[in-house]
């Protein structure tokens, strides 16, 4: 069995298109933000990304290399030989497997290896690489399916596309998604989602190897069970995962969050232990501000998830450092002006006068925080000066605080005192 | 005796033989289908990943669509006596060529209509655009590793074109051609690239052999100078 | 001594497509040695292999493969580790080479792990194959195709080798070397279906005649020569008495 499993791997077709699988799983790995180095449960599904992507051509070569039977006009001779069908289709379904997870292996090795020295305790989180082990085998079972299924040469083509356009399409469900797009620390897979998955991706393995193709001969016939069976199996673990519930659910916080033993104190999920020092001098940027004594500086900034916003700042994390600035920004103008401090304005215009007001505040808080303007590749938000902005950053502190203080004035003016 | 007719209207017309060994009706059928998904899914649109600060872009599903009709076509030109083709004479290129230039009119025709039913007319130009680019580079597929394969180049393309080519703002980067809206630069270099597809698609190895023997012709001789 | 033990052996065997009957009450014992199967095309005689080699349960009576009873499906898979087969149509993976596509049909008859590889060697030795081992089966001439074709046939020393008209495009002295391989094959039941007489005069022991799916003759050789009449067509005596035992049918 091993040297059959051996050979099919020496001669898959798939051997070629295995550069062309590291590359795009490598590509994707260090081509996008690479904000999950040294975050483990990020780098896990920084590592597992790729692998939907990779569905496309995976499956197509799958359903390439399944037909090769049908292509040598080989049926009839493949049937009359003694080693169950299931069998020879298992062994050269577990060769297509492989080449399929190891570009996955290879982006969680790299993943690992880049993360090891900033990451700090764990490791990479089992459940994306098994979520991603769980496409490459559902992928590779489907195109070997559809290989066996039919000898049309447009298989590869259609199975392919089908996959993908798929694994994009569910992708924004909750409860049948089959991928994700990042791994917060706040979100966890769900136990049940995971292996509702893995049982989907196991029947359809079945149904991959137990199709019998038709043939004339019934000494070894039990089409029905090799048909029927799988199907319904199939069909059984498709309510298994619709049923199983979100393929993430919110993960409880840690008794002791990791926090920064300054003032503002900085806390965070342990997994994103890298970004401590650099959150810290962020919060030390924005108690800089207290000097104005225009604003009220919270005790403590706390990431997403380790509390509600009622009960203090929250700052995401996930999204990049800019943003986390950009949270901590916004908690001080909250903390200062939330709530009852500010009326709500009575006219449309006075609305207007106020939001420009509070966005430039904000805007000139977060580049302070920062420690510079917003980086290029965030864009959004509300419209506000930016050339402006950077003059007032030039500015020496007492300046920028008048500037400051009469953003607040307009503000107030354009409500209460209206 | 008469000269058997290549274009379709006789019993013993070349095209029809060709027609039936390259089962052109799973090419239709394809076809059918992919407008079916044009005329109701044509202005979906999908998360797909991508190199973005979000980490992922809204694609609509009708960007996929002409790689998927591309290709089919692409893939018809592979038959069950492929061997005998390769030893055919001159005419066969031109019904080739012919299938080829029906296939995309007629592809075109169908998704133009699928697409203005769905509710995504706007984006027709840029649909004909890429099935142009599609079958080109598809045909190029198919003349280097096989008919049969012309899916690969196009399937192995398209998600890297879709991860990397759009920018932090998430506009399509220049290279992008497929995700750019249509103008002239991208609509001349999608005839181009079909050009060049159905260039190495007429070329054989004659003409490999022909440029031999003329390079042999031309060089410097070096004996008994 | 050859031809005492019956290897193959069926009783009452009726074979058909559709609704169209091949054969049917053929009754066949076979032993050691080999058999030539000579026939017009259409006798029967591929319908005949392809049932011998289970690839198509009979529509009525028995078969015994050495020994052995077929009727269920645990019996047909004991039954085809011990029949090797090479079909008139032979399919192959073009990227294996010849050693892995061997091996890899040895895999699939079940010879033993153990002894697989060695069994493996001798089948490609016996095929003279051995310096083409490491190649690829697409840059092999038709020749060596054919012989591939046969070392999978006998990989693992099958006790039934059935042989679809193997010497097809093969050049004189290939089947020269076709013929040295058949009669290297001591201890199996060799079934070789063919259109040449000559091939089957050089190596077979028994011959059997189809003809509209009967067995027409069952003898050796010699005696298919000695039906020969006066004036039958054919260059040789062979050829005679096989022309002079069809055209008995005919005439019948």
């Amino acid at each position: 069995m091993i040297r059959a499993f051996w050979i099919e791997l020496r001669r898959s077709p798939l051997r070629w298109a295995l550069p062309v699988l590291i590359a795009i799983e490598l590509g994707m790995l260090f081509g996008r933000n690479t904000d999950w180095i040294g975050v483990w449960p990020q780098a896990s599904a920084a590592a597992q990304v790729p692998v939907a992507e990779m569905a496309i051509l995976l499956s197509a070569a799958a359903a390439w290399s399944a037909a090769r039977v049908q292509r040598a006009d080989g049926i009839e001779q493949w049937s009359a030989v003694a080693r169950p069908l299931w069998q020879r289709e298992a062994v050269h379904l577990a060769a297509t497997v492989v080449y399929g997870l190891i570009p996955l292996l290879v982006g969680a090795i790299a993943a690992a290896v880049v993360s090891v020295g900033t990451a700090g305790p764990g490791f990479l989180w089992p459940s994306y690489l098994l979520l991603g082990a769980t496409v490459v085998i559902i992928a590779a079972a489907l195109g070997h399916l559809a290989g066996r299924l039919t000898q049309s040469w447009l298989v590869p083509l259609l199975i392919g596309a089908g996959v993908y356009l798929g694994l994009l399409w569910f992708a924004s469900s909750d409860t049948f998604s089959f991928s994700v797009l990042s791994g917060a620390p706040q979100v966890e897979i769900t136990t049940p989602a995971l292996l509702t998955r893995l049982a989907l991706a196991v029947a359809l393995v079945v149904a991959a190897v137990g199709f019998q193709p038709p043939s004339r001969s019934s000494w070894t016939e039990h089409r029905y069970r090799a048909t029927v069976l799988p199907s319904l199996l199939v069909l059984l673990t498709i309510v298994g995962v619709m049923t199983a519930g979100p393929l993430r659910q919110g993960r409880e916080p840690p008794d002791e969050p990791l926090c920064s033993d300054r003032v503002p104190q900085v806390c965070i999920w342990p997994e994103h232990r890298r970004h401590l020092a650099e959150l810290t001098a962020i919060a030390e940027r924005l108690e800089a501000v207290a000097a104005s004594r225009l604003f009220v500086i919270p005790e403590s900034f706390h990431e997403e998830g380790l509390r509600t916003p009622e009960d203090g700042a929250t700052f995401p994390v996930t999204l990049g450092l800019w943003a986390a600035a950009r949270g901590m920004a916004y908690g001080v103008l909250n903390a200062s002006f939330g709530d009852e401090s500010l009326c709500a304005p009575a006219t449309a215009a006075g609305e207007e006068q106020q939001q420009e007001a509070l966005t430039e505040m904000l805007e000139w808080l977060v580049a302070r925080a920062w420690g510079g303007m917003r980086p290029a590749d965030y864009h959004g938000g509300f419209d506000y000066d930016e050339e402006e902005l950077r003059r007032v950053l030039r500015l020496p502190d007492d300046e920028q605080f008048e500037w400051a203080r009469e953003r607040i004035t307009t503000a107030y003016e354009a409500t209460c005192g209206a | 005796m008469g000269r058997n007719r290549i274009w379709p209207g006789g019993r013993y017309s070349a095209v029809r033989w060709w027609l039936r060994t390259h089962r052109i009706w799973a090419v239709a059928v394809t076809q059918l289908g992919v407008a079916v998904v044009c005329a109701v899914w044509g202005g979906l649109e999908m998360s797909v990943p991508a190199d973005t600060p979000q980490g992922s872009v809204n694609v609509a599903l009708w960007v996929f669509l002409p790689v998927v009709a591309a290709i089919a076509i692409a893939i018809g030109m592979t038959g069950d006596m492929a061997s005998f083709e390769e030893r055919a004479a001159r005419c066969l290129l031109g019904v080739e060529f012919g299938y080829l230039g029906a296939g995309l009119a007629v592809t075109a025709l169908v998704l133009g209509v699928a697409a203005y039913l769905g509710g995504v007319g706007d984006v027709v130009p840029e649909l004909l655009r890429n099935l142009v680019l599609w079958l080109g580079l598809a045909l190029l597929s198919g003349r280097i590793l096989g008919r049969s394969l012309a899916w690969v180049a196009p399937l192995t393309v398209v998600v890297p074109l879709d991860y990397f080519g759009y920018d932090a703002r998430t506009q399509p980067h220049g290279w992008a051609i497929p995700l750019r809206e249509f103008d002239a630069v991208t609509a001349t270099v999608a005839v181009l690239v079909l050009g060049f597809g159905l260039g190495t698609t007429a070329l054989t190895r004659w003409h490999g052999y022909a440029v031999r023997r003329a390079a042999d012709r031309y060089a410097p001789r070096t004996r008994g100078d | 001594m050859r031809g005492v033990e019956v290897i193959i052996e069926a009783k009452g065997l009726a074979q058909g497509y559709g609704r169209k009957l091949v054969f049917s009450g053929l009754r066949l014992s076979l032993g050691v040695g080999t058999v030539g199967l000579l026939g017009p095309n259409g006798a029967g005689k591929t319908t005949l292999l392809r049932t011998l080699a289970t690839i198509i349960p009979p529509r009525q009576g028995t078969l015994r493969i050495d020994g052995r009873m077929i009727r269920r499906a645990a019996e047909v898979r004991e039954a085809r580790r011990r029949i090797g087969y090479l079909p008139q149509h032979f399919a192959y993976f073009p990227g294996f080479t010849v050693y892995e596509f061997v091996r890899y049909c040895a895999w699939l008859r079940e010879v033993p792990e153990a002894t697989a590889h060695e069994e493996t060697e001798r089948a490609i030795a016996a095929v003279n194959l051995t310096a083409q081992s490491g190649r690829k089966l697409r840059s092999l001439s038709g020749g060596m195709l054919r012989r591939c074709g046969i070392a999978q046939a006998i990989v693992g020393r099958p006790r039934v080798v059935l042989l679809d008209e193997p010497t097809v495009g093969l050049d004189p002295e290939q089947r020269l070397e076709f013929r040295e391989i058949v009669r290297s094959l001591t201890d199996a039941t060799v079934v070789l279906s063919t259109h040449l007489v000559e091939d089957v005069a050089a190596v077979c022991d028994r011959v059997l005649v189809m003809q509209g799916g009967e067995i027409r003759f069952d003898g050796t050789p010699d005696e298919l020569a000695g039906l020969a009449r006066p004036g039958a067509r054919g260059d040789s005596p062979l050829e005679r008495g096989y022309t002079t035992v069809l055209s008995n049918r005919v005439a019948a």
